[in-house]
């Protein structure tokens, strides 16, 4: 059994690694040239379901975290509604940046839901030169 | 921020990984050895125990046991349980292995509630479905569960609470994902997994995710699952897992994966599969979808009356063990002569002071207050209320007829009555906890909150009269401290109670006669007649604070030592003093004071003083015309809000100011008077919360 879940977890590791090197290799198209770009881009990947485009959008230490917001939004009709994303605070390297917009979650077994983004706070780096959305604060 | 927040997520995954690979190796050494109890059980290793049981026990009537609670730490047995193979056979209601038990006593000593649990799950475990209707006031359990209601009323506010990790749709990446937490109430970066445990501070959490979604795989949902419990662990909370009534993926391969997990963890599975197996297509509604996701309202009832069996049997666990460990502890110290609450404790963190020091400004925080109003004779409470003092925007947080006797050092609970029943409410999501359903409810001062040794203290009617509780919140347990008449508890802190004895009315008029002054444990150490001296609200551990009417009509402030070697004495024209408050840091007291015409009774006007008792000096501060006559200071000093009523042509108005005493600026709150009446109004009690 504990072969079978190490196994499984090696294979999990490298399931990982390998979304990582995506990820990188999309960098080019995740880029942003702002930090509100980068907040935005990521939410709006969320919204699409493209998880390669919203761990495109993430630092690296994010893009774990990334994968998993992702997949909570696979199955579920999302709509990103009014989504606008200003900077607060920043300095050269990391930025903090706050949002106005709702998401829409549909899913066939039951109610709608809605999540408000107001009130977040989305903590932005600035990595190989581009802004990554890089957390919540 | 930002990066303090991928440090966490980087620790995180390390301590993971390492705890995944101690693990692996902890399971080695024990199934080489074939040993029993590893008696570390530290919260989030509970996994690496392996379980005992006496081999083919079957306490159940569904079949055997998983584990035996009862079973010594130190008698080698061999690990007789059901392989995770053989799930569709385990027991539907499980037991608790002694591991768990650890878990659970660390859960409490950490303020864990132990009548409360969580739920983390999808729209099969939604309160519409999954056990709301026993919140439901008039919910009675039928006959042949009769035996379930001490669990009901246990865990009553936890079964319809849905909480921060539930919804319909809700998937495991869901749960992990900062980004779908309240961020109303959940703090930033946290999971609504992570949110649902720190906010509610269960005993046990259900963990039960069982929608589909694109990705949803064995090795996903045991990295998942493996996620939950070694969270739920750490935080000493016994997690259950399920096993789904639906094989959508074919195989039954994820109810073997959470067989594994239970089986590895050893912690609680409740096997739901194999309780609705009896029901018409085993319970699968496939009239709703064609997938076999839905259960039937057969299964939906199934599932809520198994899961109080569940709770049932692990609470029963519990107190055996419990039972088991005082009668073999040859220390065991007597029971206390006094009652042992029948509920069990929450226990709101000490006093929190970094909770004061975080609110940059009390100015824009929040008041509590409840409203009275009097007609014919009669109180009525129009319920709990609460205003932003940015957005002046009131909410009302409990309904009518509840009153609010004090908050919580950590400012997340309020201490309110309705009737004879006395309860703490936690304010995030109003779920109660009740103390007594005997209080004197005809004292307005019938119970508080020592902020600093967090005990309740509290009145109880008794045939003849009233009788002083303290209620240790940490244990659940109360003892009755006084018995001659209590009527009011005008001071509670540092472990001191000053309280009066006297008579009350049946229309809640108190007359006090004595005032006591009393420790924790009931040892009274000054006792002082009231006689002609009129006694003030703002009592403190080392002084009786009174006014004084001289036949000259002069009136007089005493601050004198219960020794009554020292007297600070404040002199005033006006005619009486309506209300006092200490300020925080115990060198001011703020007073208002009325005017009355002398022979009408007429009201003539209110005034506000400062009175600093470290060099007898007074700020009379009258010219804040908007202060009226009952105050309450923000906990920073710097704030004092002040209510009272205003007679505008017989309609009663609530009239509630702020006064911000560092630029001496009053601000009057126009909102409250949408409560204006024509019957008499008032706010009784007011705090403030951050």
């Amino acid at each position: 059994m504990k072969q079978n879940n190490f196994s499984s977890r090696r294979k999990g590791l490298m399931t990982m690694v390998l979304l990582v090197m995506i990820g990188s290799t999309l960098t080019a198209c995740g880029s942003a040239s702002s930090p509100a770009d980068a907040v935005t881009g990521y939410l709006e990947a969320l919204a699409e379901n493209d998880q390669s485009a919203a761990v495109a959008s993430s630092c690296a230490a994010w893009e774990e975290q990334a994968l998993a917001e992702g997949a909570s939004f696979i199955n579920v009709k999302v709509s990103l509604d009014n989504l606008s994303c200003q900077v607060v605070d920043d300095t050269e390297t990391q930025a903090t940046v706050t949002c106005s917009g709702k998401y829409q979650f549909s899913y066939d077994a039951g109610e709608d839901q809605e999540l408000d983004l107001s009130g977040r706070l989305f903590s932005v780096i600035k990595e190989n030169g581009e802004w990554r959305m890089c957390g919540y604060q | 921020m930002g990066y303090q927040m991928v440090k966490r997520i980087t620790i995180t995954t390390f301590i993971i990984l390492l705890v995944f690979l101690s693990g692996v190796s902890c399971s080695n050494r024990i199934s080489s050895d074939n040993q029993a109890l590893n008696s570390d059980s530290q919260a989030g290793k509970a996994r690496a125990n392996p379980t005992v049981t006496d081999a083919g026990r079957d306490s159940s009537p569904d079949g055997p046991s998983q584990s035996d609670p009862g079973s010594s730490a130190n008698t080698p047995i061999s690990d007789s349980r059901l392989k995770p193979e053989d799930w569709r056979d385990w027991p539907v209601i499980p037991t608790l292995s002694p591991a768990m038990i650890e878990i659970y006593q660390q859960g409490k000593a950490l303020g864990n509630r132990e009548d409360a649990f969580s739920k983390v799950g999808d729209c099969q475990i939604i309160p519409d479905v999954f056990l709301g209707q026993f919140d439901n006031p008039t919910f009675i359990l039928p006959e042949d569960m009769s035996d379930l209601q001490g669990t009901l009323d246990r865990f009553r506010g936890s079964f319809g609470r849905e909480g921060y990790a539930l919804k319909g749709g809700f998937v495991f990446p869901t749960v992990f994902s900062p980004l779908r937490a309240d961020s109303s109430v959940c703090d930033p970066g946290e999971t609504p997994f992570e949110c649902e445990l720190r906010v509610n501070k269960p005993s046990f959490v259900l963990i039960s995710m069982e929608f589909r979604y694109d990705g949803r795989t064995v090795e996903t949902h045991e990295r998942y699952l493996r996620q939950a419990v070694e969270y739920a662990l750490s935080r000493g909370i016994i997690p259950i897992v399920a096993t789904k009534a639906d094989n959508f993926e074919g195989d039954h391969s994820l109810n073997l994966t959470t067989a594994k997990i239970a089986y590895e963890y050893d912690i609680p599975l409740w096997n739901y599969w194999r309780a609705v197996q009896h029901l018409p297509n085993h319970g699968i509604d496939w009239d709703r979808d064609s997938y076999g996701f839905h259960v039937t309202p057969a299964a939906w009832w199934e599932r809520s009356e198994t899961f109080l069996r569940v709770l049932d049997s692990l609470t029963k666990d519990i107190q055996n063990s419990t039972t088991k460990d005082q009668t073999s502890s040859a220390t065991e110290t007597p029971p206390p002569d006094d009652e042992a609450s029948p509920e069990a404790a929450i226990i709101p963190s000490g006093q929190d002071t970094a909770a004061v020091d975080l609110v940059e400004d009390w100015g824009k925080s929040r008041l509590v207050f409840d409203i009275k109003r009097r007609a014919f004779g009669d109180s009525n409470y129009l319920g709990i209320f609460s205003i932003d003092l940015i957005t002046y925007e009131i909410e009302q947080i409990s309904a009518a007829g509840s009153r609010l006797l004090g908050v919580s050092p950590d400012y997340r609970y309020l201490l309110t009555s309705s009737d004879t029943s006395l309860f703490t409410m936690q304010l995030s999501d109003k779920a109660t906890q009740v103390i007594s359903d005997n209080l004197f409810s005809v004292s307005s001062a019938a119970a508080a909150w020592d902020l600093s040794s967090n005990d309740v203290y509290y009145l109880a009617s008794t045939g003849q009269g009233s009788k002083l509780y303290r209620y240790q919140l940490s244990s659940g347990t109360q003892e009755s401290l006084a018995e001659n008449d209590p009527v009011a508890i005008l001071y509670a802190d540092n472990g001191i109670i000053v309280w009066g004895e006297g008579t009350c009315s049946a229309f809640g008029d108190c007359k006090i006669e004595f005032l006591h002054w009393m420790d924790s444990a009931g040892v009274e150490f000054a006792r002082k007649a009231v006689g002609d001296m009129i006694l003030l609200p703002c009592q403190t551990d080392q002084d009786f604070v009174y006014a004084v009417r001289d036949e000259n009509e002069g009136l007089s402030f005493h601050i004198q030592s219960l020794d009554t070697s020292k007297e600070r004495v404040f002199w005033s024209l006006n005619t009486e003093y309506a209300d006092c408050a200490w300020a925080p840091d115990n060198n001011d007291i703020a007073v208002t004071l009325i005017d009355r015409g002398w022979y009408s009774g007429e009201l003539y006007g209110y005034h506000f003083q400062l009175l600093h008792t470290d060099d007898n000096s007074v700020s009379d501060m009258s010219f804040l015309k908007d202060l009226t006559d009952q105050l309450s200071w923000s906990p920073d000093g710097r704030y004092i809000a002040s209510t009272g009523t205003v007679d505008n042509d017989q309609i009663y108005e609530i009239d509630l100011t702020i006064l911000d005493l560092e630029n001496m600026k009053a601000t009057t709150i126009n909102q409250l008077k949408d409560f204006q009446s024509e019957n008499f109004t008032a706010i009784d009690q007011l705090y403030w919360l951050p």
